[in-house]
């Protein structure tokens, strides 16, 4: 299997001919290429312009080995079995630029990412924790990561004190 | 009331006796129960829970089977389950809390005007359960660090005659009365 030929022309025109594994059995890509972080962008476009929704945005951790955040975008389209996917061998201090702005639907997918891995992403409108308490200080998905001991989380949630002129609480 | 054609609007009438009121009271005994206001008021509180229609994870779907016409907690009074904390006085707490969570359901709670009951279902809501583990960094430990649990159903989910179970426990509970003032 590989991709319609008409993305497969439009891919090529970018330039992004490298194949990556495509690793079907896995997750179903019919085809997979590789691209540089700061073409991220323009080959959304040309997935977009060929009919494909935004699937799902998977982070992997190969910093100990490779110094990099490998960021797999996959799409999808109704017409035909297919699924293609880009590969982002992301440097670890390097912002990916975002493509929410081409799919809408990436923006929680990035934030995902970031707040789980750290990836930064380059013009995001609201890079902030979508399933982690505010202020998450820490990566819980790195391999590096150790969660902090159960006696560094407040679970009590104390609330603050009620203003001085506050009612008397009701009687229940 | 409609008054009697024998009573004269502006005619005082005599009290009456107490041996008189006596025999008022036999006669009305069959028909007539005397209670403490509070009492009556926390048999109808109890008959009548009103729980917040609020899931958190998979023992949400025992509480909507306990719901539901096999079980039917409207047998017991607590089947209305209502939208908005203003309406409800029983929250159960029905799955994981992740301490993104936890702040929610503590708001949901404040909103909930009082006299109002917690049951905590399940063993997430209880100690955190199957989630308590070294290296656990999302899931709150219990949900008793942060409110007030009248009633503690445990299970993995509790199927849903346990949690009836609860159910009953706390409609006995408040039909005790309390013997002091709950602040808030």
């Amino acid at each position: 299997m590989s991709a319609p030929a008409d993305l497969a022309r439009a891919l090529d025109e970018l330039g992004l001919t490298v194949p990556a594994p495509a690793e079907h059995p896995f997750h179903g890509a019919a085809e997979t290429r590789w691209v540089p972080p700061a073409r991220i962008v323009e080959a959304c476009r040309a997935f977009r312009d060929a009919g494909y929704f935004f699937e799902s945005l998977t982070c992997v951790d190969r910093l100990a080995a490779h110094g990099v955040f490998e960021l797999i975008y996959t799409f999808n389209q109704w017409r035909l079995p297919g699924r293609v996917a880009l590969r982002v061998w992301a440097p670890q201090d390097t912002p990916v630029p975002t493509v929410s702005g081409v799919f809408g639907g990436a923006d929680w997918n990035e934030r995902e990412a970031w707040e789980f891995y750290g990836v930064v992403f380059a013009g995001h409108p609201n890079l902030t924790w979508l399933l982690l308490p505010e202020g998450t200080a820490f990566r819980p998905l790195l391999k590096s990561f150790t969660a902090p001991p159960p006696s560094e989380y407040d679970d009590s949630l104390t609330p603050p004190p009620p203003p001085a002129d506050a009612e008397a609480a009701p009687r229940s | 009331m409609t008054p009697s054609p024998e009573a004269q609007p502006g005619a005082a009438a005599a009290p009456p006796s107490d041996r008189a009121l006596e025999g008022l009271a036999d006669e009305a005994a069959p028909f007539v129960r005397l209670a403490m206001v509070e009492d009556v008021f926390n048999l109808a509180r109890a008959n009548s829970l009103w729980p917040l229609t609020f899931g958190l994870a998979c023992c949400a779907i025992e509480m909507m089977a306990a719901g539901a016409s096999r079980y039917d907690l409207d047998r017991f009074g607590a089947g209305l389950f209502r939208p908005s904390p203003r309406q409800a006085d029983l929250m159960i707490l029905a799955g994981t809390i992740s301490r993104k969570m936890a702040p929610v359901i503590r708001t949901l709670w404040d909103q909930m005007p009082g006299p109002k009951w917690a049951i905590s279902m399940g063993g997430c809501t209880i100690s955190g359960g199957p989630f308590k583990y070294k290296g656990e960094y999302a899931i709150s430990e219990g949900a008793e660090k942060f409110m007030p649990i009248d009633v503690h159903v445990p299970g993995c989910p509790p199927r849903p005659e346990a949690l009836i179970a609860g159910i009953l426990k706390l409609e006995e509970k408040i039909k005790q009365g309390r013997r002091f003032e709950r602040a808030g």
